[in-house]
């Protein structure tokens, strides 16, 4: 910027408030961790009692299950050790704790990545049978509580670059439990083998769907908030119907569906009116914090707007609705995670979306075909709520931003 | 208020990425509709539905790397969806052609034509008013596999040896003597008239309410495998005659003497305006299907569903064993 | 110059303003004030359009408001309200740049303009500039208030009990810091308030309403000295001779001939010259620090033991605090006179007792009396300003 006007610039620095707050609700200020604790307790207990994996002759009989300790060898009490190790890491002074946690966490994964292999090899024949050797409740438990002891262990690990570290030795150990350790023996990758071709693009068409939903969804839904906003008669009909819409069951809704399209001369099936179904059930998020949102501006800064001198439009643009973007944004988010699900229930009416996984995997009795469908949907869940997170972050004014933790 | 600006920009900017993306997706996903179809040199695209079950997916696969084989641009639509999902997706012009079980021609499509009760005894006769039925609405029908998926009862083995079951006659029988008997089945299968109260009137038994657990979905892998685990007291299952889990199960399925069951042979159905555009589809499709007898499509379907294959590899393997593919 | 012109205000009924006219010279403030519900802030609402009159007209400077746009005209006058109004989703400097990025100035010169208002409000714009109107104090926020109002350099400014929402210490001092700004950039200025203290201190007129109509509409002088009826006697108070005071600033009636000295010697010689009772004791710079009182001396006290020190903070006035002020600060003192010191406490002059007695002349019959009954009070013999 050319400043010739010989005034001082005045150095504007916005106030680190999100840090300040994260500040208040640090771990550190604890005595003990107390999640991490838990996250190790369960794990360990997990570890003992529950089945850690589950062997079936072919993919539909009854299968049998195995603990840790009984069928992972060495790598079984490793992870075990690890487990125990975080347990204490928790009890740890605060110094030492965030380390530790770390450094027991990125082992108890690697642990539990080779104890897996080393489960899956030792039970999977040789020859090229139709077995298969599936992750149990005990391993999924003890993953849970390896994340959470990472979780808190990142948060408070004082190591320089100790997260770049700690991925890099999680990301070296899948490797290696890949190649080396039979990771490859497992079920799951069975089945995402045999869908190899097909995932990537239900992945795909299930992401476009649930973004072009809540797109449209966003598209009519901020408008219409602000109409409801504005006129009674609007809010007075949009709102209860968006809610009533809600409550429709996804399949129910769908067959209200068929007629009128059917009239239109659309199709019927597929990707269509699965798009049509699920911006119906994006909208209520999206409409009801819109509307609430620019109607609960405060009065006087709409009067202080007006008194101004801002048109109505700039009074939309400049005011209500960058104060109403926390709320518009959380109902995007709302919107997005419930979508994602909803999207999976389209497969039935011939959406090829990652509920067809699921589906598919349900009627041939196939758990890991289900946990194929399944996963990729909750790490898209993790994703769109953590991106809303950043956006909100991103593009909130640290002068509304909702303090987080303290609501 | 720059910042706002700024935030109001990324969010439409978002926005409008978004709605770019899916318009692209729709465009690219959306189905080339027959008059912009690309010059006749070329052949196809055809595009290739199927039943969502492991079957139908299976068939499906079978057909599309069929038609590539034979020079075919083909769009792979497999596991469209239910059967009334890909049905409509038939009749609206969405996909191409798919493969269909005979039986439902007069049965599910066109229920309300009465069909007398000896056609659905007859593998021909089924076939052929399938295909009437369907000529007018522009759906054709080609020749159809030598196997019957239709209903049948499944028993584990132990069961069977142990009190002798080998047929329906037998079970009669065993039920009106008061053997012990649940069965699994879905909805469907004990309200259709001919399905499980055709095998009951032909054979002379009758169930009690006690004795049937009915299931929403009409999956025979689960009700089979509630059967082989005995999960709520049953003991038998609702099964289709070519599923490939019956004996990974340790189940044996029941012999129908009397043909209490209408057929159902497993089909291509193709929209009328693809098999005019293509006659040499039937002369394509037709010495495969023959091929596809019942021993054959059991051990395919097992592939499958239990051994956990992609349908796509399984009918690739099969159909270069058969020749037909390189 | 602003003019109303019979503007009538009415809403199903019931009539909110009753054919109000008045006019605003260019360069004053004029008070509207009343009990509530008597259509103050209707009226001050009417003059920018936010409402529109039932019937009459506002012209500026001869101009019919109704000709402009409603937008137009509010971008080329100042508001500030009671609860702010700050737009908290903007830093203060944004908040301030409000009405000039409206009207397309250059981002240089929005920049420029919300340094120099933050300073004309007394706040440093490096520590104030980025914040958040969720981080400032209630004082804070209503500077920021008059300062986004006074952005775009408008002539007239409306003003809805800007200072309202904060303590009454807070208050004050935001009221002497308006008279001066106000003494700076001579703005027409129509403010709203309840407090009739507030309103005798910084109006050149008062309009005083009621159920929607003017009772009075004078100098605070005349409304105090001639209130037209009995309700602007009664709404002004009992105590006008009081509340003139706050009227008259110390500057205008303080002697600014006050025998000061460095040290008690130089004092003792200082009191001889001028026979004067008191000399005050300064640093070498002129800083207040004490006097010395002959009085005192005359009883015997040793020299060195006979000043008295005080801290000028805590005794003094300022040159812009009102005769109001000084006379509490005597009466809480104990004191007959006040010194008066600037911002770093030099000694600029004294206000006596009999200065204010004197501002007082020309009063009504009840604040002669009240002057009278000062004077007998001021008895020298038992007032010494050590009392």
């Amino acid at each position: 910027m050319a400043d010739g006007s010989g005034h001082h610039q005045v150095v504007v620095k916005p106030p680190n408030i999100a840090t300040d707050i994260h500040r208040e609700s640090d771990p550190l200020v604890r005595a003990v961790d107390r999640v991490a604790l838990s996250g190790a307790a369960v794990a360990l207990a997990s570890g003992f009692v529950l089945p850690f994996v589950e062997f079936r002759a072919n993919r539909i009989v009854e299968g049998v299950s195995y603990r840790t300790w009984s069928v992972a060898g060495v790598w079984g009490w490793l992870l075990l050790a690890a487990l125990a190790a975080s347990f204490a890491a928790a009890l740890l002074p605060r110094g030492l704790r965030g380390n530790s946690l770390l450094v027991c966490g990125v082992g108890g994964f690697a642990a539990w990545l080779f104890a897996a292999g080393a489960a899956a090899t030792r039970l999977m024949p040789t020859n090229g049978s139709s077995a298969r050797v599936s992750i149990a409740m005990g391993a999924w438990l003890i993953f849970l509580g390896i994340s959470v002891v990472l979780f808190q262990g990142n948060q408070t690990s004082t190591i320089n670059g100790g997260r770049a570290m700690a991925l890099a030795v999680a990301g070296g150990a899948g490797v290696a439990a890949w190649f080396l350790g039979g990771l490859q023996q497992l079920s799951l990758v069975y089945e995402y083998q045999a869908q190899s071709d097909t995932i990537w693009t239900l992945t795909s068409n299930h992401i476009v769907l649930s973004l072009g939903a809540t797109a449209i969804a966003l598209v009519i839904g901020i408008p219409l908030g602000i109409a409801a906003s504005r006129v009674t008669a609007v809010r007075a009909t949009v709102i209860p119907v968006a809610g009533i819409i809600q409550t429709v069951p996804s399949l129910a809704l769908y067959g209200l569906l068929i007629v009128p399209l059917g009239l239109l001369g659309l199709p019927t099936l597929g990707t269509l009116p699965a798009l049509i179904a699920l911006t119906l059930y994006a909208l209520l998020p999206i409409v009801r914090n819109t509307y609430l949102g620019v109607s609960g501006v405060d009065q006087a800064v709409i009067d202080a707007g007006r008194g101004m001198g801002m048109r109505r439009g700039e009074l939309l643009l400049l005011v209500e609705l960058p104060l109403a973007l926390p709320l518009v944004l959380e109902g995007i988010r709302a919107s997005l995670i419930m979508v994602i699900g909803i999207t999976a229930v389209m497969a039935i009416i011939g959406a090829q979306t990652l509920g067809t996984l699921v589906f598919l995997g349900w009627g041939s009795i196939a758990v890991d075909l289900v946990l194929l469908g399944a996963l990729p949907m909750v790490v898209l869940s993790i994703i769109a709520d953590q991106g809303m997170r950043f956006l909100q972050r991103a593009i909130v004014s640290p002068g509304i931003l909702i303090r987080e933790g303290q609501d | 208020m720059r910042k706002n600006w700024k935030g109001a920009a990324a969010v439409f900017a978002a926005l409008a990425s978004l709605t770019l993306l899916v318009a692209c997706t729709s465009g690219t996903s959306s189905n080339p509709s027959p008059a912009s179809a690309p010059a006749a040199t070329e052949k196809g695209p055809i595009r290739v539905g199927s039943k969502i079950d492991g079957e139908g997916a299976l068939l499906g696969q079978i057909i599309l790397q069929t038609l590539k084989a034979n020079g075919f641009t083909v769009e792979d639509k497999t596991r469209t969806g239910a059967t009334k999902v890909v049905r409509q997706a038939l009749v609206d012009g969405q996909i191409d052609l798919y493969p269909e079980y005979t039986a439902n021609g007069p049965l599910t499509f066109h229920s309300d034509v009465e069909v007398d009760p000896s056609v659905l005894q007859s593998a021909t006769l089924t076939y052929e008013t399938a295909k009437s039925e369907d000529a007018s609405i522009g759906i054709v029908w080609l020749s159809p596999a030598p196997a019957n998926n239709t209903w049948a009862v499944a028993l584990p083995k132990a069961l069977a040896v142990s009190n002798n079951l080998k047929s329906l006659t037998d079970l009669a029988a065993y039920v009106n003597k008061g053997g012990v008997f649940k069965i699994v089945g879905s909805q469907e299968f004990f309200t259709s008239a001919v399905a499980f109260p055709a095998f009951e009137k032909a054979y002379g038994f009758k169930l009690k309410p006690a004795q049937k657990i009915a299931l929403a979905t009409g999956d025979t892998a689960v009700t089979e495998k509630a059967a082989a685990q005995g999960s709520q007291g049953a003991n038998a299952a609702m099964a289709y005659g070519t599923d490939g889990t019956i004996s990974a199960l340790d189940l044996v399925v029941l012999d129908d003497p009397k043909g209490a069951q209408p057929i159902y042979q497993p089909a291509p159905t193709v929209r009328k305006a693809i098999t005019e555009k293509y006659p040499e589809l039937a002369t394509i499709l037709d010495p495969v299907f023959a091929k596809l007898d019942f021993a054959t499509l059991q051990d395919l379907n097992k592939q499958v569903g239990v051994d956990g294959k992609a349908p796509k590899d399984v009918a690739a393997t099969w159909l270069t064993a058969q020749g037909i593919i390189k | 110059m602003i003019t109303l012109e019979h503007i009538t205000k009415r809403y199903s009924g019931l009539v909110a303003v009753d054919d109000l006219s008045f006019e605003v010279a260019d360069g004053d403030v004029a008070v509207l004030i009343g009990p509530s519900g008597c259509g103050k802030t209707t009226t001050l609402r009417m003059i920018n359009r936010l409402i529109e009159p039932t019937s009459g007209r506002v012209l500026l400077d001869g101009t019919d408001t109704r000709t402009l746009k409603p937008e137009e005209l509010r971008r080329h006058i100042g508001y500030a309200i009671q609860s702010v109004g700050l737009f908290p989703h903007l830093t203060v400097a944004e908040n301030i740049a409000t009405v000039p990025r409206l009207l397309g100035w250059k981002r240089d010169r929005i920049n420029a303009r919300a340094i120099e208002l933050l300073e004309l409000v007394g706040l440093d714009p490096s520590v104030y500039a980025g914040k958040y109107p969720r981080q400032l104090s209630g004082g804070e926020a209503q500077r920021i208030g008059v300062a986004r109002a006074l952005a775009a350099d408008p002539p007239v400014l409306l003003m809805d009990e800007p200072f309202g929402a904060v303590d009454p210490l807070n208050r004050d001092r935001l009221q002497v810091e308006f008279a001066k700004i106000q003494r700076e950039l001579k703005k027409t200025v129509i403010f709203v308030t309840h407090d009739v203290d507030e309103a005798i201190r910084l109006a050149d007129k008062i309009a005083l309403m009621r159920l929607g109509h003017l009772e009075q509409y004078d100098s605070p002088e005349m409304l105090l000295d001639h209130p037209a009826t009995k309700f602007v006697h009664d709404f002004v108070g009992a105590d006008a001779a009081l509340k003139r005071l706050s009227r008259v600033q110390v500057d205008s009636v303080m002697r600014t001939e006050v025998p000061s000295a460095h040290d008690n010697e130089s004092a003792l010689v200082k009191a001889a010259a001028d026979s004067a009772r008191f000399v005050y004791l300064t640093a070498t710079d002129g800083t207040l620090e004490g006097w010395l009182d002959q009085r005192v001396l005359e009883r015997g006290t040793p020299l060195a033991d006979a000043a008295t020190r005080i801290n000028w903070r805590e005794t003094a006035v300022g040159p812009d605090a009102s005769l109001k002020e000084a006379l509490s600060r005597m009466l809480e003192l104990g004191y007959h006179n006040v010194p008066v010191v600037d911002d770093a406490g030099r000694l600029l002059g004294v206000v006596s007792l009999s200065d204010v007695e004197r501002a007082m002349k020309g009063g009504d019959a009840h604040m002669a009396a009240s002057a009278v009954t000062l004077e007998s009070g001021n008895d020298a013999s038992t007032n010494s300003p050590e009392g």
